[in-house]
């Protein structure tokens, strides 16, 4: 056996151990009979290694030793599960905690038209299993096998047809020290809802979260998700998004990566019916050692379905961002309109940015476009602010936490919220000494 | 106030300014006119102090100081101020906040306060009047999306708020129709004082007939080969500049 197999084997064995202690007694036979499935299914294939095209930027070597530790220590029951810091407008919001992968607490003051069902309490079963074993029908990729193979608990948040939540729903993951978590969430927006959610992520130490969303959003619902990754320093977060729009609906997506040691996010948007638009505006920002691979894959399926993503990057030090942006156009999605963007900032020598924008067309009515570009600071800006009086230090401050609050709209969210994450990224962001 | 003295400079190997002079005492008004290629972009770049332009000989000092052993920071600090050709665009800096930023990084560099953020506003919004810009200008990026003619506004605006000593502004006239030329031109007018003085980059006459210079330079291949007064620029204006280099060539 090589080292690399033997990796493997002990993976799989900490993972068919931990699925044996899995407390599913009570749920549905068909959904335990899938789980089993995913399990083999992982078991056999391991983790995707970087040969595999979509992971040739993301080696999950590490990935494996921390999980395969992880999940040969279960300390959960005494660990202490970390805050996200409260953010202004946000204080009073109804939060749903996802604490190692299970629901936390009961929330309160949800308001109406909100329910929150989990698999593992009897009244909420039916549905989330429904859910789930959809989910489970459409195949599964090895770390999506892992997750299904392994989550304690699933929660399903519906918003009812028609109803319009005006309040902001904050759903927060939090991972410990030491585990390996297995977020399982379903989001379900009725016909003609609307709703505004923030998702956070956080945690401490060597955490280890591989986390599965599902959105589903009916006719003419309307979406907008702020998503706000502050993973601690040493953490290894894979998060798998994956949005299906019906007829004339809508998303807005603003997705903030500034944390995590080792970060994988992947983004799949299905324009299912006609009419259907998403707005995709990101930021991934990396320096000392650390690592973040952004993948979306934006699938127009119907006719006159609209996609823009604009995604920025920005890499100081060590650093290396990864974005690989996919736009499909289905035979028949006559009529899409699609832009893709990526745009990155090299603020070191020593940072590392892979990008790769493409377009895969099968209609001919179609209006689409894509670019990226890498780059550094713009001189003549620089020369200007300079010119104005301003240290080089501070000009650099300004010009990158420009370029990060770009992705950062003031129509779909509050203003003072937008000035808090503003102001936040700037705290978190360097001035970017190219020396 | 500012002495230039044999001044020499470079751009990418090509000597540009080839021993050039230059006295301005406080409250002048100078215009430097000359054809293109002539070097007047490059004097204001020089003295401001952008990479890439490098002097290999003369000096330049500013009430004594050495100008070009200072950063370009520093010489901002100091009071000089370049209104540029083509005002850079900074998406997602507000106008506002650039203000701020510089006008307290003078201040720090002099030991004082922050300014206090009611007399900031109150500052900005009546330098914005002055210039013709509504309020909602000072939170646009700077320069995003403006069309010419407020680029330059918004130079002047700059200056007017941050006060210099001396005020390089490199070809302000340019792209600017009359109505835009009459606010810039007033802007500069207001700004006049004794302490204050101004080197006028231009290629045309036009501006010269709404700011009143106290002398007129012609600049040709990186020296100054002529000095007058206002008269200097209509001769320009009436015979060109061929006319006027002929007649200092033999």
């Amino acid at each position: 056996m090589t080292l690399l197999e033997q990796d493997t084997q002990v993976l799989a064995d900490a993972v068919a151990r931990r699925a044996a202690a899995n407390n599913d007694a009570a749920w549905p036979a068909d959904l335990r009979a899938a789980r089993e499935r995913a399990l083999r299914l992982f078991t056999e294939q391991g983790l995707p290694g970087t040969r595999s095209e979509a992971w040739r930027y993301t080696d999950l070597r590490d990935w494996g030793a921390r999980l395969a530790k992880a999940l040969g220590s279960d300390t959960r029951d005494r660990i202490t599960v970390p805050d996200a810091t409260p953010l202004p407008e946000l204080e009073d919001a109804p939060t749903i905690v996802i604490a190692n992968g299970c629901l936390s607490g009961e929330p309160g003051g949800l308001p109406a038209g909100v329910t929150l069902s989990r698999l593992g309490d009897p009244q909420g079963r039916a549905a989330c299993a429904d859910a789930l074993m959809e989910q489970l029908g459409r195949g599964l990729d090895p770390l999506g096998a892992l997750n299904s193979a392994l989550f304690e608990d699933a929660v399903l948040i519906s918003i009812a047809d028609d109803a319009r939540i005006e309040t902001t729903l904050q759903l927060v993951l939090a991972t410990s020290d030491g585990v390996a978590a297995q977020p399982r969430i379903l989001v379900h927006l009725g016909r003609g809802s609307r709703a505004r959610l923030f998702l956070r992520q956080v945690s401490s130490g060597e955490a280890f979260s591989n986390a599965l969303i599902e959105f589903g959003c009916g006719e003419g619902a309307s979406l907008d998700l702020l998503r706000l990754q502050e993973e601690g320093d040493r953490a290894m977060a894979r998060s798998a998004l994956t949005f299906q729009l019906g007829r004339s609906a809508q998303l807005d997506l603003t997705s903030l990566d500034l944390g995590g040691l080792a970060i994988r996010n992947e983004l799949l948007v299905r324009l299912h019916e006609q009419d259907a638009r998403v707005r995709i505006n990101g930021l991934q920002f990396v320096d000392g050692t650390r690592h973040a691979d952004n993948r979306s894959c934006l699938e127009h399926l119907a006719p006159r379905t609209t996609s823009e993503e604009t995604f920025h990057g920005i890499a100081d030090g060590r650093g290396k961002a990864v974005f690989n942006g996919l736009v499909l156009v289905h035979p028949g999605a006559n009529g899409t309109d699609a832009r893709l963007g990526n745009r990155n900032l090299l603020l070191s020598p020593h940072a590392e940015v892979d990008t790769k924008p493409e377009l895969e067309i099968y209609t001919d009515d179609v209006r689409c476009s894509h670019g990226a570009t890498t780059g550094q600071l713009d001189a003549d800006a620089l020369f200007y602010l300079a010119s104005r009086g301003i240290d080089r230090d501070m000009a650099r401050r300004m010009l990158v936490s420009a370029f990060a609050r770009q992705v950062l709209s003031t129509e779909r969210w509050p203003p003072a919220l937008v000035t808090a994450l503003g102001e936040q990224l700037t705290a978190r962001l360097p001035h970017g000494d190219p020396s | 106030m500012l002495e230039i003295t044999n001044l020499r400079a470079s751009v990418e190997g090509t000597e540009i300014l080839k021993g050039l002079d230059l006295s301005v005492s406080p409250g002048e008004v100078h215009a430097i006119m000359g054809p293109n290629g002539s070097g007047k972009s490059t004097l204001a770049h020089v003295l401001a102090g952008r990479d890439g332009y490098e002097v290999t000989g003369g000096s330049i000092t500013l009430d004594g100081e050495d100008l070009l052993a200072m950063e370009p920071e520093e010489r901002a600090r100091a009071g000089v101020f370049l209104g540029f050709q083509y005002p850079v665009e900074i998406p997602g800096v507000s106008n506002v906040y650039l203000l701020r930023a510089a006008l307290n990084a003078r201040r720090k560099a002099r030991g004082e306060p922050e300014i206090d953020a009611v007399q900031f506003l109150k500052l900005v919004r009546e330098k914005a009047r002055m210039m013709k810009l509504e309020d909602s200008f000072l939170q646009r990026g700077v320069n995003e999306g403006f069309s010419g003619g407020e680029k330059k506004r918004n130079e002047i605006f700059q200056m007017a708020v941050l006060e210099p000593r001396l005020a390089l502004l490199d070809e302000t006239d340019s792209g600017l129709d009359i109505d835009a030329l009459k606010v810039v031109s007033s802007g500069i007018n207001a700004l006049r004082s004794p302490a204050r003085s101004f080197i006028l980059v231009t290629h045309y006459e036009r501006l010269l007939t709404h700011v009143q210079p106290d002398f007129v330079h012609v600049l040709a291949a990186g020296r100054i080969v002529r000095t007058g007064d206002r008269g200097l620029a209509e001769e320009l204006e009436a015979g060109g500049y061929d006319q006027v280099l002929a007649a200092v060539n033999s």
